[in-house]
């Protein structure tokens, strides 16, 4: 071993090293390896602001320890209306994130990069809906633990003010293009919120006010909704919507 | 490399921003001029994608716009663009490396030395929310250049660049102008005489020059004059001709102006720059009220 480093320190010394020739070129036109669309998809975590992550758990643990919190002896459905009031932050969290580039005048150069902006809140969003889903599921189950609900109807309680505020949102930031978009996106969370609270209270349940079949067809009537906004929406990232900042 | 623009028009309800404009472009370094409003910026934003023309078509090597092969091969500086103000420069050019699609220790290796290019190396860790216009501006052009692209564009780059800079950045694309197209569009006319192979002049959306800068200076070649005259004499030539320059002197009035003759019998001649090419073209004076003169 020394031996070898020896030996390579002496060519070093009996060799006096070229001047480099067309370096600056060499450099300029460099190929710079580049990354797949998984590696892409991995790379976008990092960006999502660590914040957004932490409050999606502050929300989830609010609603976790409301649940355990209530004695499931003297249930009153009336109380587990917080649950869902709160669902629509959780969307929230994602439409802030999502309408990130909009508030910070980004959208020209995110829109010229490899992967357009289009991709980049494909990307965003299936990383935070991924999460929401989970704690959403992780709700379900808690729910049914302590209702004695069927899970169809426990479903209805969280999915339907999930994408009522999915579909808002949506909305909003298909018409609103400007900075301001993330307090209409807050007003449609806090619409929603209030408004399962205040049809709480009047209805006792509001899914057992009205049929069962009702809600299903609201429901498919929502997701088709929110495929239908999320579509222009992305399509609208394809092109600037030139004096809309 | 060759872009090929194609009868491209782009029109907006009852305004024509850029109108039937067809060019190639080969490697080099190209200039738009014109004055604000003149359709630069339309253009360049259909370039890059981002607006989608009316009608025409661009295609660089048979790529199209929309297509993500063109978007690796582009770099791209806005004219107004934001930034997230939690990021430092290093990570925002980390952060539109990733877009790019860069491998991690490529991109980080990319942005050291850019950050060097750029004069920003001092400030790689520090917020962009506490940068002046120029070091951002710096910070942008920094990121169109990270992919080593083949097609850059770049619009008003040396907006808010102090002299110093704006000849570093005058040396870095005479650099790069090998093998790729740049396409940027300035008022400051100095930049463009140093650094373009080609002008692209528009004007109302239309392209109405194409040439290198001795083709286009041709066009008001020996119709700049200069004389001194009394301060009368020189407020009635004001409204006749188009005044590139006026200096106050002690008795005098010194004007430069453009005219397809002598404006005065004093009047001399004088050789025709960039300049005064830019203001024949974008004055007030009107075509119709020149030619009625």
């Amino acid at each position: 071993m020394n031996k070898d480093k020896k030996l390579k320190l002496e060519i070093k010394s009996a060799y006096e090293i070229p001047e480099s020739n067309r370096k600056k070129d060499f450099l300029i036109n460099l190929e710079i390896p580049k990354i797949n669309f998984y590696e892409f998809f991995i790379s976008q975590i990092k960006y999502i602001r660590k914040r957004i992550f932490f409050i999606q758990l502050v929300v989830m643990l609010i609603c976790l320890i409301t649940l355990l919190s209530i004695d499931s002896t003297s249930l009153n459905i009336k109380y587990i209306s917080i649950l869902p009031s709160a669902i629509p932050f959780f969307v929230l969290i994602i439409a802030t994130e999502i309408s990130r580039s909009i508030s910070y005048n980004m959208t020209e150069l995110e829109m010229t990069t490899k992967y357009s902006l289009g991709q980049i809140i494909i990307v965003r969003t299936a990383i935070l809906g991924s999460v929401n889903f989970i704690f959403l599921i992780f709700l379900l189950i808690s729910l049914k633990l302590k209702l004695e609900y069927s899970t169809l109807i426990l479903s209805l309680y969280i999915f339907i003010p999930f994408l009522l505020t999915c579909f808002g949102s949506l909305y909003v930031m298909n018409y609103i293009r400007n900075k301001n978009v993330n307090f209409y996106c807050a007003g449609v969370s806090i619409s929603v919120s209030l408004a399962n609270i205040l049809l709480y209270n009047a209805t006792g349940n509001m899914y057992n006010y009205l049929s069962v079949k009702f809600w299903l067809i609201l429901l498919v009537a929502l997701i088709v909704g929110v495929i239908i906004q999320a579509k222009k929406f992305i399509r609208s990232t394809e092109e600037y919507n030139w004096n809309s900042l | 490399m060759e872009l090929i623009i194609d009868r491209i028009t782009k029109q907006y309800a009852n305004k024509i921003a850029v109108d039937r404009i067809s060019c190639s472009l080969k490697d080099g370094v190209y200039a738009l001029l014109g004055s604000n409003g003149a359709g630069k910026t339309t253009l360049m934003r259909m370039l890059c994608g981002v607006l989608a023309p009316t009608s025409g078509e661009i295609k660089l090597n048979d790529l199209n716009t929309s297509d993500e092969e063109y978007r690796n091969l582009l770099g791209y500086l806005p004219q107004d663009f934001g930034y997230y103000p939690d990021f430092t420069a290093m990570e925002f050019l980390m952060y539109i490396s990733s877009l790019k699609g860069l491998d991690k220790s490529a991109a980080k290796l990319r942005s050291t030395e850019l950050l060097n290019i750029t004069s920003l190396s001092d400030v790689a860790k520090k917020k962009i929310k506490t940068f002046s216009g120029g070091m951002k501006q710096r910070l942008g052009i920094a990121q169109a250049m990270l992919n080593n692209p083949k097609l850059l564009i770049l619009d008003e780059p040396t907006a808010g660049l102090d002299p110093k800079e704006r000849v570093k950045f005058r040396n870095l694309i005479s650099d790069l102008s090998k093998d790729r197209i740049i396409i940027l569009s300035t008022h400051i006319v100095s930049d463009i005489e140093y650094i373009a192979n080609k002008i692209l002049v528009m004007k109302s959306g239309q392209l109405i020059h194409n040439g290198s800068l001795d083709e286009i200076i041709k066009v008001i070649e020996n119709k700049i004059w200069e004389c001194s005259v009394s301060t009368s004499e020189a407020e009635n030539l004001s409204k006749m001709y188009t005044i590139i320059n006026i200096r106050h002197e002690k008795d005098n009035t010194f004007l430069r102006l453009v005219s397809d003759k002598s404006p005065t019998p004093d009047a001399v001649k004088a050789q025709a720059c960039l300049e005064d090419l830019y203001i024949y073209y974008f004055s007030d004076i009107s075509e119709v009220e020149r030619n009625g003169k």
